[in-house]
């Protein structure tokens, strides 16, 4: 329980450290959102004014800061000065549409790696399993970008796939139509997420089953004559989970940002694309609340992990010292 | 500070205590008190063993004097010099005179050198140059009773007793004068243990080091050791020569180790001569 | 005495496992090849314990991994025969031999403290052995796992259940594995070195516990060690290993009183000369001189020869056959000709 509580209120305190690293850093970095306005000629510089003390631009930090704090507390997240509307609906409706990807993404990761790393730790050695390290070495070394746009070339290049942007909700087309397109049109970025993800996850899934069935334990299991099968799931399994369960954390972390740059290639309506405009247009609002909203999942994701290793593993339940 | 004279204890540790915390979380971290107001002293050339049962506060004091943690309180007098509460600085011109063997030789030295690298490793932290670190591995590895030629082989392809040699080979690198053995005999079988105590009773005899053998197991240690000192939970409850202790045991911890030593000899005696 | 399971009642022979010439070499990555065991004969009868001698690094384990078909991907075993209940279990399939695991020859491994899987209770695990072989109901096994707990030791089953094994000491921990082993009744119990990582008065425990076996159950059991006193303590028969071979075997009394191979009586010798009872002087121990026999290079001839206070000129090319000078004794070594 105290472990919990710990926890809690660490989480907590990252989530108000980074927002104050989020004005910080908006306010150094040069440029507000009015520039391109300044320099308009036909813009006298007291509607600039008057727009900033509008947005409440012209507030010191800490008051801005403060002010921030208390409406977020009402979930009120500021407004957008380009779209002219309130933060927190515009990232919600965003957002929707990357979780739609992320979880589909992440699902399907962990359905296929986590089977995929015990069945190679199984075979080491042998020859798909070499080829497989090989083919993962390759995948995790070239950065993700450089994937996704390889694959959208090929994609284009053979016409494989319809491509469209722009919303996913349209006005009277009926279910079935909505659901074909809606997956067709998630197809590339899903298999571009799983792709790179699957790499990374099996290598470390297969190295902890590896690392588990070299011990004594295991030995021992098999010369107490339980099969192979239930010696591999039943006893191997869950003490090789610690680390997979540490990366499920990350994976969950990562639910709203671990796709951002493949949305803006991929042309997928998420949080994205939006982010990336909102930081070029100096959208300060809009720029923190996204942030903040991917930091919420960052720290919420990892507080999972941490409870679910708790649950998994008795040895920080029960305080383990060495009993000898 | 006085130089260690003929009739001055080369080792001397007086009142040495340390505790540790454990477990528990912010405000009820409890003190645990590992080793209570040790007092003893080693002759130069000599050996003192060490004994008690397991957490009795052997390894903590072992740790004490070889400096890899500092003691609480208490001053320990090396060769007239204390070093109880010195710098690291300071240290570091003392370590070189104390070396210690650990248990499991297995863990102790890394698998994926080669003997001269395990050997050597003391050296290349002092900057000897490569031909200097080889000549004296050389020299060392022979003086084990192991062969030279042996020396780029990994140490994956010796035994647990031969690594056991290494790890001795190793902490003669630094000429010491002290040599602390933790439970160095413990896994090992009997014919290895032999061979090891008698390697390290012709090395005392060569270079006149000073031993403090800790160690559970009473059988082997009185035989090589001129005094006994015994521990329970973190206070020496008797101290002696071998003889005095084996023979007129005063205290009950030292009386339960000596009756079971015995007893499982008199097993063996009794039971090799019953019928079967 | 209740008497285990179907293993007493219907037998042509007393030996209950006999073992005719086995050998095993390990195949190492590097090309060289390790004959860790050549021509080994044994037989274990029913209700014994034998004990089998040696240093570290002569063979024990190696043997014990092959009765039960546990060797690595790397050995071989070349000829020989083990015969259990009239069956060669180098002969047999995986899935007969996962049948004989656990269920009629168990074996007891050396790390208590690794043998147990951390984030499972012990309670579960030892009901994971039992399930593999027996259909019980769920009840039915809880049960069981409480009586194996009582009957190893411990005071309070219904609470040990559901611990884990870093919660225990290394004493408790050794017999939670002793449980597992038993758990399915055995007729052989193979114990390769229950003891040597315990001190004192955990040892003589679990020794007491192995001797209570074989005097409750009628389990046969092969411990496997380089510890004399346990020896003395628990074998009706001892086999002493030297490099791969058994060099003699004979009753515990008889090898003790009167050791016959020039190893044993080394061996021996050490034993005495360590005890505490001689009066605390310092002294060299009797060493047997050069180095333990392992690695490679085996030459042809008797393998103890190079550290031989006996050895004689044909010691070295020719390797001594086993002999009977006496009665239930055999012993491979020249100066016991015909």
């Amino acid at each position: 329980m105290r472990y919990l509580g710990r926890t809690l209120l660490r989480a907590i305190l990252l989530l108000a450290g980074i927002s104050i690293l989020c004005f910080l850093f908006t306010e150094m970095a040069p440029g507000s959102f009015f520039d391109e306005l300044r320099l308009n000629p036909q813009v006298s510089p007291e509607t600039i004014a008057n727009l900033r003390s509008r947005y409440g631009l012209d507030q010191p930090l800490i008051v801005r800061y403060g002010r921030w704090v208390k409406s977020a507390a009402r979930a009120d997240f500021g407004y957008s000065i380009a779209y002219n509307a309130p933060v927190a609906p515009l990232l919600w409706g965003r957002a929707k549409n990357t979780l739609l990807l992320t979880a589909t993404g992440m699902l399907l990761t962990w359905l296929i790696s986590l089977p995929l790393g015990v069945w190679l730790a199984a075979r080491r050695g042998r020859m798909l399993d070499q080829a497989f390290s090989i083919a993962s070495s390759f995948v995790v070394s070239i950065p993700e970008v450089v994937i996704a746009v390889a694959l959208l070339a090929i994609v284009v290049r053979w016409r494989l796939l319809p491509l469209s942007a722009g919303p996913l909700h349209g006005e009277g087309i009926s279910l079935r139509t909505h659901v074909q397109d809606l997956a067709t049109r998630m197809l590339l970025p899903v298999t571009i997420l799983v792709f790179v993800e699957s790499a990374i996850i099996v290598r470390h899934v297969r190295a902890s089953v590896l690392e588990v069935l070299g011990t004594p334990f295991v030995q021992a299991a098999h010369s107490f004559g339980i099969c192979r099968a239930r010696v591999l799931f039943r006893h191997v399994l869950p003490a090789a989970a610690s680390p997979a369960i540490s990366l499920f954390g990350f994976s969950l972390a990562g639910l709203v940002s671990g796709s951002l740059l493949i949305e803006v290639i991929c042309g997928w309506p998420g949080l994205g694309p939006l982010i990336l405009e909102a930081t070029l247009s100096r959208d300060l609002y809009l720029v923190i609340g996204g942030i903040m909203l991917s930091a919420l999942f960052m720290v919420g994701g990892n507080l999972i992990a941490d409870l679910m290793l708790l649950a998994a593993d008795p040895r920080i339940r029960t305080g383990a010292l060495d009993a000898d | 500070m006085p130089a260690s004279e003929p009739n001055h204890p080369f080792l001397r540790v007086q009142g040495l205590s340390k505790r540790y915390l454990a477990g528990g979380r912010w405000h009820r971290r409890v003190h645990m008190a590992a080793a209570i107001e040790i007092d003893f002293e080693i002759g130069k050339g000599k050996t003192l063993a060490l004994v008690g049962a397991s957490g009795s506060g052997k390894s903590t004091v072992a740790r004490c004097v070889t400096r890899l943690e500092r003691p609480d309180a208490g001053q320990i007098w090396l060769d007239g010099r204390d070093i109880a509460q010195l710098s690291r600085r300071d240290l570091a011109l003392v370590r070189p005179g104390i070396q210690m063997i650990f248990q499991d030789a297995v863990t102790s030295i890394n698998p994926r050198f080669s003997a001269a690298e395990a050997i050597e490793e003391p050296l290349r932290i002092q900057g000897k140059n490569s031909s200097e670190r080889r000549s004296i591995a050389e020299e060392v590895i022979q003086e084990v009773a192991l062969s030279p030629a042996w020396l780029d082989r990994s140490v994956m392809q010796f035994s647990g007793g031969q690594r056991q040699r290494l790890a001795i080979a190793r902490a003669l690198t630094t000429q010491p004068k002290l040599l602390v053995l933790d439970e160095a005999f413990t896994g090992l079988d009997l014919s290895t243990q032999a061979q090891i105590a008698n390697l390290l009773l012709d090395l005392q005899a060569a270079h006149a080091l000073t031993y403090l053998v800790i160690s559970h197991d009473l059988t082997l240690v009185t035989n090589m050791a001129d005094a006994v000192a015994v521990m329970s939970h973190g206070r020496i409850v008797e101290q002696g020569s071998t003889r005095q202790i084996v023979r007129d045991p005063k205290h009950e911890e030292t009386k339960k180790l000596l009756s079971s030593a015995k007893a499982a000899e008199s097993r063996l005696a009794r039971r090799a001569g019953a019928s079967a | 005495m209740v008497i285990w399971g179907e293993w007493r009642l219907d037998r042509s022979t007393d030996n209950l496992l006999s073992i005719h010439g086995l050998g095993v070499t390990y195949f190492q990555p590097n090309g060289e090849h390790l004959r860790a065991l050549d021509e080994i004969s044994l037989e274990l009868r029913t209700g014994e314990v034998l004990g089998i001698l040696g240093e570290s690094g002569c063979g024990k384990s190696t043997l014990a991994n092959a009765i039960l078909g546990l060797l690595p991907g790397h050995a071989r075993t070349e000829n020989g025969q083990i015969v259990f209940h009239d069956r060669d279990l180098l002969q047999l399939s995986e899935p007969d031999l996962r049948q004989i695991r656990g269920r009629t020859i168990s074996m007891i491994s050396q790390e208590p403290a690794l043998s147990l899987n951390p984030v499972m209770t012990v309670g579960t695990q030892i009901a994971e052995v039992l399930r593999a072989h027996l259909p019980l109901t769920v009840s039915q096994s809880r049960q069981r796992v409480t009586d194996l707990l009582w009957e190893v030791g411990f005071d309070q089953p219904a609470r040990i259940c559901n611990v884990y094994p870093h919660q225990l000491s290394g004493g408790q921990r050794q017999r939670i594995v002793i449980a597992q082993a038993i758990a399915c009744q055995p007729a052989v119990l193979i114990a390769d070195e229950p003891t040597s990582k315990l001190d004192g008065p955990l040892r003589s425990e679990i020794m007491d516990l192995l001797s209570g076996l074989r005097q409750k159950h009628g389990t046969a059991i092969l411990v496997i060690s380089h510890d004399l006193t346990l020896m003395a303590e628990l074998a009706d028969r001892i086999a002493v290993m030297y490099a791969g071979r058994i060099v003699e075997i004979g009753t515990r009394r008889e090898m003790f009183l009167r050791p016959l191979h020039p190893y044993t009586q080394a061996l021996l010798q050490l034993a005495q000369s360590s005890l505490v009872t001689v009066p605390g002087a310092k002294h060299r121990f009797p060493q047997i001189e050069g180095e333990s026999a392992s690695g490679v290079a085996m030459q042809a001839g008797c393998r103890f020869e190079p550290r031989c206070p006996d050895r004689m000129s044909m010691c070295v090319a020719h390797c001594p056959p086993e002999v009977a000078p006496e009665p239930a004794r055999s012993v491979s070594c020249f100066k016991y000709g015909e």
